[in-house]
């Protein structure tokens, strides 16, 4: 069988050509998406605290903390917001979960159960384990990163 | 023959209906109207991109590389769906995510790479794919309204597995229709003959 390079180069070709297709894609609506992120996050927010500028919350005697960890269908970016070494509440800023399985992750679902309790005796949640213990994992990360770091 | 394709894409082989194609965003997004119609235009966006391309490129690519070629280009076109509807249409993005992110494994539009833009000039296959693109977001978009409304009553219709049965329902009712239209018809005359034969000529003339 004779070997010609012809489609290597083609597929070669095509796929630079593709990529720079993306870039420039990308290039033009990143600035955009990180907006509407930011929107989002704080949309998430609302009703716990008005801003996500440390220095104001410290002033209030709030101290926010923002983790990440792996969740079942990548990272979860998990806020605690504590006042008093209370949890005030905790919420899901961004997530790739299943869809179904996500609702755990809304502010009046399982979330308020952190509210003002001991986040050791919150339990997972059966019908979303890994989603529910990769919280849990976050909350305990972000108290104890609290607990390291007295800068308020 | 224009009359033919657009029969063909939006009725007689109707990508959900006939084909069977392109099920899983179909059954998972189609709770409510406006998700429907949010992922029937990104579907149709990169159905009609990818054809295009592929039919302009079907003399470059060597029959031996096609697949791969194939996925290059949907998958771009996927991706630019996610990032443009990620910048303009947020709301939407959340809701239908993971549901724009698999276009990509759609068949559909795989199937139409492969069956007519490959073998097709572009003009012709922009017109196929515009007619199974308007085939596809019509069931979507009915499959959306009717769910929306049946779950006033039936709250289930709304859930996974009311989809199924709602599916299953409309695949019957429109197979019926179908068949009955199909029988209708009068037989082939020599004029169907003459645009089967050209259709089929214009295919194997680009091989």
């Amino acid at each position: 069988m004779k070997i010609t390079f012809k489609p290597f180069a083609t597929m070669t070709v095509l796929a630079l050509v593709l990529c720079g297709l993306l870039i420039f894609v990308h290039r033009t609506t990143i600035e955009v998406i990180q907006e509407n992120r930011r929107n989002e996050e704080l949309r998430q927010l609302d009703g716990l605290v008005h801003t996500t500028d440390q220095n104001e919350l410290c002033a209030m005697g709030i101290t926010l903390k923002v983790v990440e960890v792996k969740g079942y269908g990548g990272l979860i970016k998990v806020a605690v917001v504590v006042e008093d070494s209370e949890i005030l509440g905790v919420r899901a800023l961004s997530h790739a979960e299943t869809p179904g399985f996500a609702d755990v992750l809304k502010p009046e679902d399982w979330l308020s159960e952190f509210e003002g309790n001991d986040p050791q005796e919150v339990d997972a949640v059966t019908r979303a384990t890994v989603t529910s213990q990769a919280i849990l994992r976050a909350v305990q990360d972000a108290l104890n990163l609290m607990e390291d770091d007295d800068s308020c | 023959m224009l009359k033919k394709i657009f029969v063909e894409g939006v009725f007689t082989n109707n990508a959900f209906a006939v084909q069977l194609l392109g099920l899983c965003p179909l059954l998972a997004v189609s709770y409510n109207i406006e998700n429907a119609i949010g992922l029937a235009l990104a579907s149709s966006f990169v159905l009609i991109v990818s054809s295009i391309v592929i039919a302009s490129l079907r003399n470059v690519i060597s029959s031996n590389i096609r697949l791969p070629c194939f996925m290059l280009v949907i998958a771009s076109m996927t991706t630019v769906v996610t990032l443009l509807t990620q910048a303009f249409a947020w709301e939407l993005y959340l809701q239908v995510a993971i549901f724009i992110q698999i276009i990509v494994t759609n068949c559909m539009i795989l199937n139409h790479a492969e069956t007519v833009a490959f073998r097709t000039p572009v003009l012709i296959s922009l017109f196929s794919a515009l007619c199974t693109a308007l085939g596809f977001s019509l069931a979507l978009i009915s499959l959306g309204g009717i769910r929306q409304l049946l779950s006033l009553v039936f709250p289930i219709v709304a859930h996974p597995a009311g989809a199924f049965i709602v599916a299953g329902a409309v695949l019957a009712l429109f197979n019926v229709v179908r068949l009955k239209f199909e029988n209708r018809t009068r037989p082939r005359t020599d004029k169907d003959l003459e645009d089967e034969i050209k259709l089929i000529n214009i295919r194997n003339s680009s091989d």
